[in-house]
């Protein structure tokens, strides 16, 4: 329903890791910002989020996404080796703690706490489209 | 054989050759990405976009100018805008996303939807 929001042109939608469940979820997170480096951000996400499947969240299960996705397995390999987005990872994390997330997931709408609820979060979005054109006319 | 016969043949000969020059230059047709494109040529195709950003930035940067960070513009403007010291110049890719239920919305990284869009969701989550 949010992508409802995102297609019609009122939304943009962000998605920021949070890490609160180890060191398994750190690792999917980290190869979905390598998988970006080669424009595969959302597939990763896609595949991570919908799927859900154990194995890739190990390294293996990773290059095997990454295999399916035609990406660069040697850049995807040394950007995992190096740990080379773990700045933006911990980036994101602090940001959430500066926003006040405590659990996820948690939505922000133009930076107001989201509502639990879909329907809620929804009312909301349009609220903030509302005001936003009221400011901007 | 005679002589109308043999400009016939002639005729004939130049014919089938400027068909084969024809045909063998014909590269629009092969060059031309199919509809059943596989994933790895697109993926190609958007690895070569993101080296031609990166590129260009590299060239900016060189000119005084520096490469704003998408996510900066498109986030709520603490993620990337300075405080995470070389993400400010790191190029994220982008493009439009073409696959599953967000097919042909725009993308930059972890960002989707218009740029312009009046109103920024953003989910803190866990994989898990």
């Amino acid at each position: 329903m949010i992508e409802e929001a995102v297609r019609s042109g009122l939304a943009r939608y962000e998605y920021r890791h949070f890490i609160v469940f180890g060191a398994a979820s750190e690792f999917a997170a980290m190869a979905t910002e390598c998988a970006g480096d080669q424009g595969a951000w959302w597939e990763f996400k896609d595949a991570y989020m919908l799927e859900g499947l154990a194995r890739s969240f190990t390294r293996a299960g990773a290059l095997d996404l990454a295999r399916a996705e035609g990406l660069d397995l040697d850049q995807f390999s040394q950007c995992l080796d190096n740990d080379a987005h773990a700045d933006r990872l911990l980036l994101m994390r602090q940001q959430g703690i500066a926003d006040g997330v405590t659990g996820t997931p948690t939505f922000y709408v133009n930076d107001r706490p989201g509502a639990r609820a879909i329907d809620a979060l929804l009312e909301q979005i349009r609220a903030a489209a509302e005001a936003a054109e009221r400011a901007g006319s | 054989m005679t002589r109308p016969l043999q400009l016939l043949a002639i005729a004939g000969v130049l014919l089938f050759i400027s068909l084969s020059s024809a045909c063998g230059s014909g590269g629009d047709a092969e060059s031309q990405p199919s509809a059943s494109e596989t994933p790895s040529s697109e993926r190609a195709y958007r690895q070569a976009s993101i080296m031609q950003q990166q590129e260009g930035s590299v060239s900016e940067q060189g000119d005084g100018e520096q490469q704003a960070d998408p996510v900066a513009e498109h986030g709520d403007g603490d993620l990337g805008d300075g405080e995470g010291g070389g993400e400010d110049l790191e190029v994220m890719a982008s493009g439009e996303i073409d696959f599953g239920h967000r097919i042909g919305l725009p993308f930059s990284r972890n960002v989707v939807g218009d740029p312009d869009a009046p109103v920024l969701i953003v989910e803190y989550s866990d994989y898990q």
